[in-house]
């Protein structure tokens, strides 16, 4: 057989019994399945005598393994180890033999032995998903596949995808709760078509042809994994209709199955899932946070992280970033610690703040501000990994090169253990501690330099002395990242306003997220390359660099406001542009991270917590910059599940106080804010609210039959289920308040139904509070403005007796 | 996120219940006194949990204390100001 060479893309790879199966999609559009031999080896630890007596077992299994001797770098013993290799001749036949080893040798170490076949067939021929590859093939098999492109480049023109479309007409609405409309099949530059349900043969027919006559790469839907393709595929067995899903005839359609699982605190339900071979079903409900970052931000994942497009599509940025980890240590011939799978979800740094004492919250004092100048550290934690070399196996580690310049408080602790070192207060730190700025020091050999081969860095606050002698493999992972990200930001900066720039934007986004989960992940029990104690050097780096800045901030006049983890407030009267850039550098050449200018206020709110007003919120505010775009956090408009007509209602105030110049200004256009409220609240008692409009989104943490009290949620779950729609604890209902305390699903509303105004009415009153506390009114201020009767003057904001004055600006 | 201490906020919030059924015997304006005092300390958490001292409560107080002698200060500036016909001296939400 002769071979061919063509140049072609990395569609999608997954293993098979015969190695790895390659989609290649080729420069005129064609899908080529193609196979590659993958070998497959995993290692095993354990004292001479046991590994020999383990080599002769698995000699005499006769299953086409390979053994050797071998000797590898255990990164959390920091030396080479003595090793079993066991090499399965391809992934079907390494999993085997994993789970046989595994079962029969439960007390060895293993390593290597859950890795995915995907991400180490991308490894072994230097490729990656997605990748514009040149292809030798002979037959269907790769005889030689390479690219000169690197998942780090900037350029990255992704296959030209053709996709096709699957959705429900109408409104986006979950057709699992009983919802249907036609649906809607669509491909680029053909007519739309639509088929109803009543037509089962037809729906099923259309879908058929479209595949057929399109055969497209993507097959991108709207609740197509725990609805549409079920439903499809159920139909066109039992009208006995060929349904070409797969390109891949040998294989049938994957699908996984739901399941709900207690994570971070709260219920979290993951819906089924529908796998294709040979093309890719992305369902844009259940893509994790493809919202934000679509397509061109998945294209960017699976790229960067070595995962097929499907897996990025359905698994969070912590599965990510633990790929990436796992690429980076094999790359080296590192050994990777074998771990077991368990349910997983990510916290972000920002959910940290919230529940960790991670970072340092401050308390800012409620009020309405003017000129007040916010930075942001720009991917600040990720930043500090690479900088003090941060990571599970360097963090509170010595190695032979720096063991002698570390303090003599810290001995080094046996590996992989928890550290000896005293977590309270200061003890590491025999100096340094009083004062500003502990910052992170070195061994005291070198003095002052951060981060030096030969010398352990020392963590601020808890003393633990971390080795700069090898790179750990968090930095090395992160490093290449953070500068994909930055060059990333500064080319769509670059752009004018456009599609390009947008692709760009996406792009960075989707980095970003991988960027914030990391750090949730150095501290996460089941992952790899996971430590507490690193993850409580990030944040303890994270509280002295902030707190730098705030120094640093002080010493120029600058009033201080408030801190959240990475970001400061801060405030000085008549301070100018060049001013505002002199602090920036001068913070970031201190502390070696960059921060960013995020934007001047023109106003700031930070409304007072609502039990007592004298309490503030720490990550609760909102305000207009110079140029007149809004900044909001914690409030109504911004979170996910305020109901629809209130969120857009404030969404429309702000717009108005938006065009405000300051405070004064703010005050001012109230009354446009009260006369666009009362216009709301005038719809609502006219039952003109249209009941889509007053649903409330709400998870249901337990079996709807097993809540207690008759919360309204409970009562809408329950109700549904009446109807025949069993929802699973961390799956949403969607609700309306009806009068009589009751509550009725959206997806069984009926005309003679009607929102109840009261609840309604109080719901929007809290928002407005929002707004309206700041600018110096109280509730009873409120209502009677709400009546038409304007109160002159205003009651002023409810302050505290004491404390409720603000230091005079120095 | 394998947090084994309790928070200097849940701290500082448990202090306050636990002084519940001191505060219900304070007069009216008191527990408006008390209520802003916890505030006070509220607002230097960031300080507090940065003192990660083994007695939380004599960080509370200390809290109190200094937002008590900040508040203090501003108005013993507003009363010179007033004394020598200055100007006041300007509020930071105008």
């Amino acid at each position: 057989m002769t071979a061919r060479s063509l140049p072609a893309w990395i569609l999608d790879l997954y293993p098979a019994p015969e190695g790895m199966v390659l989609w290649l999609k080729t420069e005129d559009g064609r899908a080529l399945r193609a196979v590659d031999a993958l070998p497959m080896r995993f290692f095993i630890a354990a004292e001479p005598s046991i590994l020999r007596a383990v080599w002769k077992e698995i000699s005499g299994w006769q299953k086409g393994l390979r053994l050797a001797r071998e000797r590898r770098f255990e990164i959390h013993r920091g030396e080479e180890i003595d090793l079993l290799a066991v090499t399965a001749p391809g992934p079907p036949a390494y999993r085997a033999a994993v789970r046989e080893a595994l079962a029969r040798w439960p007390d060895l170490a293993f390593y290597n032995a859950d890795l995915d076949p995907a991400l180490v067939y991308a490894i072994e021929r230097n490729v990656f998903p997605l990748a514009q590859c040149q292809v030798t093939l002979e037959g269907a098999r790769v005889r030689a596949i390479a690219t000169d492109q690197t998942r780090w480049d900037l350029a990255a023109d992704p296959p030209p995808f053709r996709i096709l479309t699957l959705r429900l007409t109408g409104e986006m609405r979950d057709p699992s709760h009983g919802y249907r409309a036609p649906l809607e099949i669509a491909v680029p530059e053909m007519p739309t078509q639509t088929r109803t349900w009543d037509a089962p043969h037809e729906l099923v027919e259309a879908v058929r042809d479209a595949l057929q006559a399109y055969d497209p790469d993507i097959l991108l839907t709207a609740w197509g994994d725990s609805f549409l393709l079920p439903e499809l595929i159920a139909l066109a067995r039992q009208r006995g209709v060929e349904l070409p899903l797969n390109r891949d005839t040998r294989r049938g359609v994957l699908r996984k199955r739901e399941r709900s699982y207690f994570s971070y605190g709260r219920i979290v339900h993951r819906p089924s899932s529908v796998w294709l071979f040979g093309r890719l079903h992305i369902d844009r409900q259940t893509a994790f946070l493809a919202d934000e970052y679509g397509l061109d931000g998945l294209v960017e994942l699976a790229r960067t992280t070595l995962q097929p497009l499907q897996q990025v599509a359905r698994t969070s940025s912590g599965t990510g970033i633990s790929a990436m980890q796992t690429a980076e240590a094999y790359r080296r011939g590192w050994l990777i610690p074998y771990r077991k799978r368990m349910p997983e979800d990510f916290k972000t740094a920002l959910d940290l703040v919230r529940g960790d004492k991670g970072g340092l919250t401050f308390q800012p004092e409620p009020g309405l501000y003017e000129h007040v100048l916010e930075l942001d550290f720009a991917s600040m934690y990720p930043s500090l990994m690479v900088k003090f070399n941060l990571s599970a196996e360097t963090v509170g580690r010595t190695c032979p090169k720096c063991a002698s310049r570390a303090p003599v408080l810290t001995p080094a602790p046996p590996a992989p253990l928890p550290l000896p070192v005293s977590r309270e207060g200061g003890e590491g730190c025999p100096e340094g501690t009083e004062g500003r700025g502990e910052g992170v020091r070195t061994g005291p050999a070198t003095g002052g330099e951060r981060g030096v081969e030969g010398s352990p860095a020392i963590i601020p606050e808890i003393g633990y002395p971390v080795c700069q002698c090898r790179k750990g493999i968090v930095p090395l992972t992160l490093a290449p990242l953070l500068e994909k990200r930055l060059a990333l930001k500064r080319a769509s900066r670059a752009l004018p306003e456009g599609p390009e720039r947008e692709v760009m934007r996406r792009r960075q986004v989707a980095l970003k997220w991988l960027l914030v989960t990391c750090f949730g992940y150095l501290g996460y029990k089941n992952a790899r390359f996971g430590r507490i104690e690193a993850h409580e050097s990030t944040t303890a780096c994270g509280r002295d660099t902030l707190l730098r800045a705030k120094e640093i901030a002080e010493e120029r006049g600058y009033l201080f406001l408030h801190a959240l983890t990475d970001a400061l407030w801060i405030y000085k009267e008549g301070s100018t542009d060049a001013e505002h850039q002199a602090l920036v550098e001068e913070i970031g050449r201190d502390t070696g991270v960059r921060i960013d200018i995020e934007g001047l206020y023109r106003w700031l709110a930070f409304p007072p917590s609502r039990q007592y007003t004298g309490n503030p919120v720490a990550n609760r505010y909102f305000g207009a910059f110079e140029d007149g775009k809004i900044k909001m956090r914690g409030i109504e408009a911004r979170r996910h599940d305020t109901i629809r007509w209130i969120r857009e209602a404030q969404a429309e105030m702000l717009e108005i106080l938006a065009r405000a110049e300051n405070a004064a200004g703010y005050r001012a256009r109230m009354a446009e804010v009260f006369a666009l409220a009362r216009g709301k609240l005038a719809d609502l008692q006219r039952g003109a609210v249209p009941p889509r409009q007053l649903s409330i989104l709400h998870r249901i943490s337990q079996p709807p039959e097993e809540y207690r009290a008759n919360l309204p949620v409970a009562l809408a779950a329950r109700e549904l289920a009446a109807h025949g729609v069993h929802l699973s604890p961390g799956e949403a209902v969607e609700f309306v308040l009806t009068l009589g305390g009751g509550a009725r699903p959206y997806d069984i509303w009926r005309e003679t139904d009607r929102a109840d105004t009261a609840r309604y009415r109080e719901l929007f009153l809290r928002m407005l509070e929002s707004l309206a506390v700041p600018a110096g009114y109280n509730r009873a201020g409120i209502v009677a403005e709400l009546d038409g009767i304007r109160q002159d003057p205003l009651p002023g904001m409810e302050r505290a007796l004491i404390g409720g004055l603000l230091p005079a600006a120095a | 996120m394998g947090r084994t201490l309790v928070s200097i906020t849940q701290q500082l919030a448990q202090a306050e219940e636990r002084l519940g059924r001191y505060r219900r015997a304070l007069t009216r304006a008191d527990q408006k006194i008390f209520d802003e005092l916890f505030a006070l300390a509220r607002r230097r958490l960031a300080a507090s949990s940065m003192a990660a001292d083994p007695l939380p409560m004599q960080i509370i107080l200390l809290g109190m204390l200094i937002g008590t002698a900040s508040a203090v200060a501003a108005l013993a500036a507003r009363v010179e100001a007033l004394e020598h016909d200055r100007p006041l001296p300007p509020r930071l939400d105008p």
